[in-house]
């Protein structure tokens, strides 16, 4: 006589699903509604992110006007020299270069990339940033090549009985 | 059965909006990147229509959510 295989009944294999009464298909179901939900938030920060930056923008444009400063005065730059200052904050450091007997321009000494600072070339006629090579032209702070996105941000110069005067940022 | 197949059905969906949500909010991050760029380089006439789309974007995710619950 054979011995036949014994077949489970019934009840033993309701048993572990009791034990386990998980759907798999519901569940990951469920997993990735509350992943949506999650990017809803993301989505709605965003849009707060946005708002904020028009805010910041509104203030700006009803800002007070930036604050005079002596950088200088002419006598105390030669020509092809330049100096360093801050403006309009402690933390905002500047460049003054003297290009020749008449002209002075001035820069934001921060590379629009990422914020370092950047070296004046004379010889060459560029800023150099040397965290990226970023370069910009000496006269005008355009940037000509490299990372950065946009010029230097420039200092208005004033000029009053043989000093040189700060008086506002252009970006 | 049938509740198996219905389910199945409607994983698709969802999965198909989750697609379409990723999606938005990716544009999103671009336009928000585009905005602060504007806004660092004193750009003024991006700012408000970046904001605009962005809510669209926010609209859009929030009905597809609703829709499916």
């Amino acid at each position: 006589m054979k011995e036949t295989k014994r077949v489970q009944p019934i009840t033993e294999a309701t048993k572990w699903r009791e034990d386990f009464p998980v759907d798999e298909v519901k569940e990951h179901f469920v997993e990735r509604r509350e992943f949506t939900k999650f990017m809803l938030l993301i989505s709605g920060s965003f849009v707060l992110g946005q708002v904020y930056i028009g805010l910041q923008n509104i203030f700006r444009k009803t800002a007070q006007q930036s604050p005079i400063k002596k950088i200088a005065s002419i006598e105390s730059l030669k020509v092809n020299d330049y100096i360093t200052f801050n403006y309009p904050g402690k933390g905002d450091t500047c460049i003054l270069v003297r290009l020749d007997e008449t002209k002075f321009v001035a820069f934001s000494n921060k590379c629009t990339h990422l914020m370092c600072p950047v070296i004046p070339k004379i010889e060459e006629k560029i800023f150099f940033c040397p965290c990226h090579a970023g370069y910009f032209d000496l006269a005008t702070g355009n940037a000509l090549s490299g990372p950065p996105p946009r010029g230097l941000a420039r200092v208005k110069l004033k000029f009053l009985n043989g000093d040189i005067y700060a008086e506002g940022m252009v970006i | 059965m049938k509740d198996r197949r219905y389910s199945k059905n409607a994983s698709t969906i969802l999965n198909g909006i989750l697609a379409i949500v990723l999606v938005l909010v990716i544009i999103q991050l671009w336009l928000l990147m585009a905005s602060m760029n504007a806004y660092l380089a004193n750009d003024f006439t991006f700012i408000w229509p970046a904001l605009g789309a962005s809510l669209l974007c926010f609209l859009l995710n929030l009905g597809l959510l609703l829709y499916n619950k």
